[in-house]
């Protein structure tokens, strides 16, 4: 097992109790990432979607394995879900974007607001790797204020007629099903949402997101919808709950954020260390230069710093799942992941920083690490809320939510 | 970057045989993919042109090489050489067993590898060279078991 993530569940091990299933669980998320580390550095300095992400984490069962086992998943709880997040965070985030969109906003998704026929339709597929899912909420006029959403939806004739383009949509193009989050075209405050088959007709992408500069591995779209069609049968969640499953997903999704951030870290840390006691500058290995220590220090505390937040978050994730209609608990946990994530994201994009300087030239390189590394940690600070937004949510969960800065 | 390699092989061919094949470095050079231009350049020495490619990363390594037979069966192969900005020496021990019938390989290789490729990460190198020498071992072994 690599061994800063063996570390992280040796020292979870103190103040949690892992369950033999648990544990074969991460060491099938170890062997998934082992198995994809190839594949995805060849895909990301083509700078082309991996396509083996699917397959290979459905082989290793870690594609569904927070999904309730009666849905075909394994049951992770949130705190076993944060380590396997974690571990293919050290590949970077293009695979850690996959796996948040495909597990944490959509299957956990299915599974919390779905029917049960919309489960079996489209859950127990999905964590087989035979639906790929997508969460269609940014447009391009609504980033950090979902709720200003142009998107529209219409009852005509027993279905609901969707009208809109969606942003920078992780797996949008790869997709089969994608929720989509739309306001009612007679009353904008009423936003609801549906699964919408990317099949139907009327559902296209208008452009593929090739010019990122990083998460080259991951599929970033915007999909848009023409009269897209979408049957009683496929309104998620309920008329007008609209923003409450998206918030309740935005949850999940910086969870998964945070987490994939400590994977970065990490991946980081084991990039110094072997390039510092290889390279030789000055006739010693640049290891023993001490401003070199000194970035490679900061980046084993960045680690230590990062770890805690998401991991108590994590916690408190698995006691809200019990309890989810416990007010206080809410709020308390959304301060906790708002911290975990801005933390975490932040000191990702940091590390990532110091690594390309122990890099020195090789490190402004996508071929190096540290240079892919950088180039991805940038977006954990924008997507999922940016640090504005966690500012924000932060200071309200401190202040009260009298004081909501955004209304 | 130091990395160490090693593994057993079962041959489906006599051991003398096996034997002659791999202490033969111009036989053992067809089995290598993307090799050219081998060159005896001494009684047990040779030079090698090898394409060396990892993800985009891609060139031509000029290997220069000596063979030696131990007294218990075993062969060394010492490498050394390097191309576009990168310097790697390889040793590779090679101790064979068996009978008239079959074949054991137990080898180990030491790779010590300087410049751009060291800065890939050893997990990405690693991984890329143990492709590449399971390759060259089923060659070798298709050969054998072939003839």
């Amino acid at each position: 097992m690599e061994e800063l993530f063996a570390q992280s569940i040796k020292d979870l091990s103190g103040i949690y109790h892992f369950s033999e299933d648990e544990l074969k669980i991460l060491e099938d998320a170890d062997k998934a990432a082992d198995e994809l580390s190839e594949s995805e550095f060849e895909h990301y300095i083509k700078r082309e979607v991996n396509p083996d992400h699917a397959k290979v984490l459905a082989k290793y069962k870690i594609i569904g394995a927070s999904v309730d086992k009666k849905y075909g998943g394994r049951g992770a709880n949130p705190l076993v879900s944060v380590l396997i997040k974690e571990r293919l965070g050290q590949l970077g985030m293009g695979l850690s974007s996959f796996v948040n969109v495909q597990m944490f906003l959509g299957e956990m998704m299915i599974q919390r607001w779905g029917t049960e026929q919309q489960k079996d339709k489209y859950l127990r597929p999905a964590v087989k790797g035979e639906k790929i899912l997508a969460y269609g909420l940014t447009e391009p006029e609504a980033g950090s204020d979902p709720a200003s959403m142009q998107t529209t939806y219409e009852k005509k004739n027993g279905k609901y007629i969707l009208n809109g383009s969606k942003y920078l949509i992780t797996n949008g193009s790869i997709a089969d099903n994608l929720i989509i989050f739309a306001r009612s075209k007679e009353n904008k405050d009423e936003k609801s949402a549906f699964i919408v088959n990317s099949k139907s007709q009327g559902f296209s992408i208008s452009m593929k997101m090739e010019e990122k500069i990083g998460l080259f591995t991951s599929d970033t779209a915007m999909p848009q919808l023409d009269d897209v069609e979408v049957g009683e049968e496929d309104l998620f969640g309920g008329i007008g709950n609209g923003m409450h499953i998206a918030y309740s997903g935005l949850m999940n999704g910086r969870t998964g954020v945070a987490s994939a951030s400590i994977g970065v870290i990490e991946a980081c840390l084991n990039a110094v260390l072997e390039r510092a006691k290889e390279r030789i500058q000055h006739g010693k290995e640049i290891g023993k230069h001490q401003l070199i220590q000194n970035h490679i220090a900061e980046i084993r505390q960045n680690l230590e710093m990062a770890r805690w937040p998401v991991y108590f978050a994590a916690i408190r994730k698995a006691e809200y799942e019990k309890d989810p209609n416990n007010k206080e608990l809410i709020s308390e946990l959304d301060l906790r992941i708002s911290l975990a994530k801005k933390i975490a994201s932040r000191l990702a994009f940091e590390s990532a920083d110091r690594a390309v300087q122990v890099f020195g030239g090789f490190g402004y390189s996508i071929l190096s690490p540290a240079g892919r590394l950088f180039c991805d940690s940038r977006v954990a600070r924008i997507y999922e809320g940016t640090d504005e937004i966690q500012t924000l949510k932060i200071a309200e969960g401190v202040l009260g939510k009298d004081f909501r800065a955004f209304r | 970057m130091k990395i160490n390699f090693s593994g057993n092989e079962h041959i489906s061919a006599g051991v003398s045989k096996s034997e002659r094949f791999i202490a033969d470095p111009e036989s053992v050079s067809k089995c290598i993919p993307d090799s050219k231009e081998f060159q005896n350049t001494g009684e047990h020495a040779f030079s090698i042109k090898v394409e060396v490619g990892i993800g985009t990363l891609k060139g031509t390594f000029l290997i220069n090489g000596t063979v030696e037979k131990g007294q218990d069966n075993s062969i060394a192969y010492r490498l050394s050489g390097g191309g576009f900005g990168n310097k790697a020496s390889i040793l590779l021990s090679i101790k064979i067993s068996g009978d008239e019938m079959r074949t054991d390989l137990s080898w180990n290789a030491d790779f010590d590898i300087s410049g751009i490729i060291s800065g890939l990460g050893q997990g990405i190198v690693k991984k890329v060279s143990e492709e590449k020498i399971s390759e060259i071992i089923n060659n070798v072994k298709n050969v054998l078991e072939a003839k």
